[in-house]
């Protein structure tokens, strides 16, 4: 048995997905996960389906030049401890903020993006 | 019990010297020129809390009657603003007068005694036990979602004596430094796409500035601190202030290494230009952003400033340093 805490959150967010829904392809669990605020590349969400399928939880079957993705039994015997509960309540979160970043997280304006855009652009120019 | 008072009594100190060491750090440095030495002054208030916290409760504090069961007969203000060899002080500060002696005591004092009063003998420990457990738990917290460096290693620079790998980040975000034994940059692939040859350069030498400058230990201090200081007022504020001067002189490094200005800021703008286009935000305070102060210093001629006023300037540093060192302010002497 796979325990919860051996999952991380995407992992068992996409195990959400999957759960009760018919087969579906990498495309479309893409599109799901976007639509529920993870903008992730395809190449993520694939690695993700195949880590989860070595591990056992979800099976795939071919469908024409792709494969398709389903739970399998085995994830619903993936248990979570009230220690992993507490830990995910915590220390939710795996969007972090790296300690000396090109640029800090802070709301910009389209038009202030724009202003500086020109003002560089003149630079470029002038420098030839 | 004694232990939890005294817990109390470092914590709510701790506080109040952070804050007032702040109020009078910024006061100080309103008009300074960025860079080295404003940076230098922003960190005083971290230093001033360390050093307090490290030492303790003096041994002469009133503090130390009060755990005994002394009771306070008198109260006393003082303010005193001078000179010394050192430079200035100012001193604002309480004492406690009992049984014919005069003792130092702080707000936390005060604070305990009406605590201990008007909710419960034990209300002060409790509160302290509570601060420390925040402190563990967002210490826990900063430890479990820190960023590690993901991707294959596509380049590697020489800084001194070290190498550095930068990273192709598969995953979504801007450039980063990090690593203290093993240093790294994080290149987004995304980001790395967007960009040109040039820009691309001038972002690792920006990143390979904050490496150079060990920006990564001050920076990664500074969050622990802040993590453990997390009940303080004014503490997420100066270590953004303290941030954005790490920035701007990664990007004036850079500019002394070679890198064209324009052609850093123009990377910046370009990464900003995909972080909003993908998460659209609408900046709901008026006044220019960070972003923008660097693009206007990238885009100004590199200051040239004479010896002399480089050495005024660190004099007055120092004894604006000092100021706010031997300051005390409602804390104990």
């Amino acid at each position: 048995m796979v325990a919860a805490h051996a999952l991380g959150p995407l992992e068992m967010q996409v195990l959400g997905l999957l759960d009760g829904v018919e087969p579906m392809a990498v495309a479309t669990l893409r599109d799901r996960l976007a639509a529920a605020g993870h903008d992730l590349a395809y190449t993520t969400v694939m690695t993700v389906l195949v880590r989860l399928h070595k591990k056992g939880l979800v099976q795939r079957k071919k469908d024409g030049a792709r494969y398709l993705y389903a739970r399998s039994g085995r994830a619903a015997s993936v248990s979570a401890g009230l220690l992993t509960s507490v830990r995910r309540a915590l220390f939710q979160g795996d969007r972090t903020a790296p300690i000396a970043a090109l640029l800090e997280d802070e709301s910009l304006s389209v038009d202030e993006l724009r202003g500086l855009r020109r003002m560089i652009d003149d630079a470029l120019e002038r420098r030839g | 019990m004694i232990a939890g008072e005294a817990l109390f009594e470092v914590l709510v100190n701790a506080a109040v010297t952070f804050v007032a060491a702040y109020l009078l750090v910024r006061l100080l440095t309103a008009r300074m020129r960025d860079g080295g030495l404003r940076l230098a002054l922003l960190c005083l208030p971290f230093a001033k809390v360390v050093y307090e916290v490290a030492r303790g409760i003096p041994a002469n504090a009133f503090f130390w009657e009060r755990v005994r069961g002394v009771q306070q007969e008198l109260g006393s203000f003082l303010v005193g603003v001078g000179f010394s060899r050192l430079g200035f002080i100012l001193h604002i500060s309480f004492s406690a007068h009992a049984h014919g002696q005069s003792y130092p005591t702080s707000v936390a004092d005060g604070a305990a005694t009406i605590l201990g009063r008007r909710v419960a003998t034990v209300a002060p420990t409790v509160v302290a036990v509570v601060l420390v457990l925040g402190a563990l738990i967002a210490l826990a917290r900063l430890l479990h979602t820190r960023f590690r460096p993901a991707g294959p290693v596509v380049d590697w620079r020489r800084l001194g004596a070290r190498g550095v790998r930068i990273h192709l980040d598969p995953r979504d975000g801007v450039p980063c430094a990090g690593g203290l034994l093993q240093p790294w940059i994080c290149v987004p692939a995304s980001v790395h796409a967007a960009l040109s040859d040039e820009e691309r350069e001038a972002v690792i030498a920006h990143e390979l500035a904050h490496l150079r400058r060990h920006d990564v230990l001050l920076l990664g201090s500074l969050a622990a601190l802040e993590a453990v200081l997390w009940f303080v007022p004014f503490v997420r504020r100066l270590t953004r202030a303290i941030g954005a001067q790490c920035e701007l002189r990664a990007d004036a490094d850079a500019r002394l290494r070679g890198v064209d200005g324009a052609v850093l800021a123009s990377a910046l703008v370009r990464v900003a230009e995909r972080l909003s286009g993908r998460t659209p935000r609408v900046a709901l305070i008026a006044g220019p952003s960070l972003l923008s102060r660097r693009v206007h210093e990238l885009l100004s001629p590199l200051p040239a400033e004479g010896r002399g006023r480089v050495a005024l300037r660190f004099v007055l540093a120092v004894v604006a340093a000092t100021f706010v060192l031997r300051a005390t302010t409602f804390g104990l002497p």
